[in-house]
């Protein structure tokens, strides 16, 4: 049911954006079109990873949106060729770990070949090597930035 | 065997590579034969110094240009004087006449010769040039050039070692007049012909020679040119850069240690297994800033998670647990098993600490609390020992006694190579580990032999070695996933961990030498016939390898290469480290 409406209100939205580009070329200060969180969310859901960046920077609220976990745990899948384990295993493994963003960022993201335009799709080593490198990564950030067990008794 | 060269009735000369004999055995038979060369074992007349040093260039610039023309190797030096006959390699010019006159043209005008390439990576490790191949094999092939060079250090040279060296400065004025001498009509040939005296590239090659001349003399108990010429290879290495500066600043420092006698028994800093608190920082940087460690545990982990397949209840052995950054990749990678994750037990092995403090349960307790992150069934188990060899089979015991018989794995990064040093305790790992039965024993080693009976074999290999690991440091700019964040630091503490283990290399001797590191081949002839047989690691591990070196961008120089079933990883062409896994013989 919602999906009926999203649809429709798609098209309007996006007249809205186009009135709201006008408004803007007036050079009056025009608030940002008043989007659902949920049509925000859809919107966004479908988006690639450059323009999920390039929406947190407008707004605290489109932030909060485009840095949630499930849009990237989308994106993450839609690169992986084979899992090679249960969809759910992996959320809970992964999002105990620091989550899909930072999984992408900081494990993903350096491998991507900047300049290929295509999706390419990552091996199941590449998968099982970025998850290697975020569970060390979050094991040596636990206790504190020195990475000392337990908090607290650093050098 | 390096220097295999007709002894020919001359007592002092023996050979292209200089020696730092004592000047007092050299006989100086004539009174104007230059100083510096006879402490290396040539005799050249000082008046002479001019006219060698031009047909040494000569040479130089044919055997240049002849490989210019052919494709021979340029190390291959040799191969263009098939039918020479050397009688007496010491007398330089009669020599130079002979090789020159085999030659059989006439002596080019000499171009001016390519500029030194900007001192950036003076290291040993490419072989860029014909003289520049620091190569313990070629040394004797490659000496017409090697002996330029050496001209360059009798000339060069005697400025420096007028202050510092007592026993070889006494035609300190002398030389250095001669040595201006013999730059002046050089040029004179071509008017382009720069010859630099102290060149960045001459004084890297003229470094290692002090370097090893040095080490000989240590060997040969003449300790009173071995502290000359530390003095001569500290000067000699401010005037380098770089990872060629660091090594040979860690180098000199040890030999100093050596010919002093300053080797604590059990000391911080000689001692790198010495489980302190700064050693474990050492170690950390050292993980975070090169691959070597990640490709070692990633590799291993690999091959146990292998070992693992279809076991509901595992059980791993760390015989080295320091910070057991292993582990959380191989939990996690089991919580994603298909079919969910085993019961997971470790017993983790560590040193007794200096501080009384428990290391090893709080290790043990920063990995219980990841594996309840992920949900995981953990349990853990320290094990306090001062070697390897107190570890008995009953230790390793699963307890709990439950039905299902647990799967072993034992793991060793670079935890093996100290048994070497106290007779007889490899033997006893060994026969624990027969003992216990395990699935896999996976062994990570330094690929490299620092445990050969002679001092100076050591020494050049070791040399060798750390030039290849520091220069890997040098060319690599860190992960891009931890920048460090001022760049300096991160690398100075992992040098000073490489620098721990050359003081001990070079330093120590008897049980408190530690780090006996030995080759692969070496540590396959000594698990064969303690009943092991080699387990292959998959292509799975060598993709994983792969990608974790793209993933690090650290440099284009890392190479993963398979041998056997083993994987290595190195700098360019020299593999540094090196994984493998066995299991019992079937009886």
């Amino acid at each position: 049911m919602k999906r009926a409406s999203s649809s429709s209100s798609s098209s309007s939205s996006s007249s809205s954006s186009s009135s709201s580009k006008k408004l803007k070329s007036e050079e009056s200060p025009s608030p940002i079109p008043d989007l659902t969180e949920d049509l925000l969310y859809e919107v966004l859901r479908r988006a690639d990873e450059r323009t999920l960046g390039a929406a947190a920077c407008v707004s605290s609220r489109w932030r909060r949106l485009a840095q949630d976990e499930r849009i990237w745990e989308a994106v993450c899948l839609r690169h992986w060729a084979a899992l090679g384990c249960a969809p759910c295993q992996l959320r809970s493994v992964v999002m105990a770990l620091g989550g899909f963003r930072k999984l992408y960022v900081s494990y993903l993201a350096p491998t991507v070949p900047t300049r290929s335009g295509r999706r390419r799709r990552w091996s199941r080593d590449e998968l099982q090597m970025s998850l290697s490198m975020l569970s060390v990564g979050f094991f040596g950030m636990m206790g504190g930035p020195m990475g000392k067990f337990p908090p607290g008794k650093g050098i | 065997m390096k220097r295999e060269y007709p002894d020919s009735g001359t007592s002092s000369s023996g050979g292209a590579a200089p020696k730092g004999k004592h000047p007092a055995s050299a006989p100086p038979s004539e009174e104007d034969v230059d100083e510096l060369l006879a402490a290396l074992g040539y005799k050249v007349r000082s008046s002479d110094m001019a006219d060698v040093a031009q047909k040494l260039e000569q040479l130089e610039m044919a055997m240049e240009m002849g490989a210019a023309a052919s494709t021979a190797p340029v190390s291959d030096d040799m191969a263009f004087f098939p039918e020479t006959v050397h009688y007496n390699p010491s007398d330089l010019s009669t020599w130079l006449d002979s090789m020159l006159s085999e030659l059989n043209t006439p002596p080019p005008p000499l171009p001016p010769p390519p500029m030194p390439p900007p001192p950036s990576v003076p290291s040993f490790a490419p072989a860029e040039s014909s003289s520049v191949n620091f190569d313990p094999n070629p040394i004797s092939q490659s000496d017409p050039s090697r002996e330029r060079k050496r001209m360059r250090t009798g000339s060069g040279s005697g400025s420096c070692s007028s202050s510092s060296s007592s026993s070889l400065g006494r035609g300190g004025a002398g030389t250095t007049t001669i040595g201006s001498e013999s730059i002046e009509p050089a040029p004179v040939a071509t008017p382009g012909l720069p010859v630099v005296v102290v060149d960045p590239q001459e004084a890297g090659v003229r470094l290692v020679h002090a370097l090893l001349a040095c080490a000989e003399a240590v060997q040969q108990d003449n300790l009173k040119a071995a502290d000359a010429l530390v003095k001569q290879i500290s000067l000699l290495a401010s005037s380098q850069g770089g990872a060629m500066r660091k090594v040979a600043t860690y180098f000199s420092e040890a030999l100093a240690r050596r010919i002093y006698r300053l080797r604590p028994p059990v000391g911080p800093i000689s001692d790198p297994s010495t489980f302190d608190s700064f050693a474990d920082l050492l170690h950390m940087h050292f993980y975070e800033t090169c691959p070597y460690l990640k490709f070692a545990h990633f590799t291993a982990n690999q091959a146990i998670l292998e070992a693992f397949a279809g076991c509901k209840r595992v059980h791993v052995v760390d015989f080295g647990i320091k910070q057991g950054m292993q582990w959380p990749a191989l939990l996690q990678a089991l919580a994603l098993r298909p079919g969910g994750p085993p019961s997971f037990r470790l017993t983790g092995v560590g040193p007794p600490q200096p501080d009384n403090s428990d290391a090893l349960q709080q290790v043990g307790l920063k990995l219980a609390q990841f594996a309840h992150t992920i949900r995981v069934d953990f349990k853990y188990r320290g094990l306090v020992a001062n070697s390897l060899a107190d570890i008995e089979p009953y230790m390793l015991e699963d307890e709990s006694g439950d039905g299902e018989l647990e799967a072993v794995a034992i793991n060793s990064v670079c935890e093996l190579h100290g048994l070497l040093a106290r007779p007889g305790e490899l033997d006893k790992v060994y026969h624990t580990v027969q003992k216990v039965k395990p699935k896999i024993f996976t062994v990570v080693e330094q690929e490299a032999n620092h445990n050969s009976g002679s001092f100076l074999d050591r020494f050049t290999e070791a040399l060798h070695y750390y030039s290849t690991m520091f220069d890997s440091l040098e060319g690599s700019n860190g992960s891009p996933t931890e920048p460090p964040s001022p760049g300096q630091p991160d690398h100075v503490m992992s040098e000073l961990y490489l620098g721990r283990q050359i003081f001990n290399i070079v330093a120590c001797e008897g049980p408190d030498r530690t780090e006996r590191h030995e080759t692969l081949a070496q540590w396959r002839r000594r698990f064969s016939q303690a009943g092991f047989d080699p387990v292959h690691l998959g292509s799975n591990a060598y993709k994983q390898a792969s990608t974790l070196l793209a993933l690090f961008a650290g440099g284009d120089g890392y190479r993963v290469e398979e041998k056997d079933g083993c994987l290595t990883l190195g700098w360019h062409t020299r593999s540094l480290i090196a994984t493998s896994a066995w299991r019992v013989m079937a009886a």
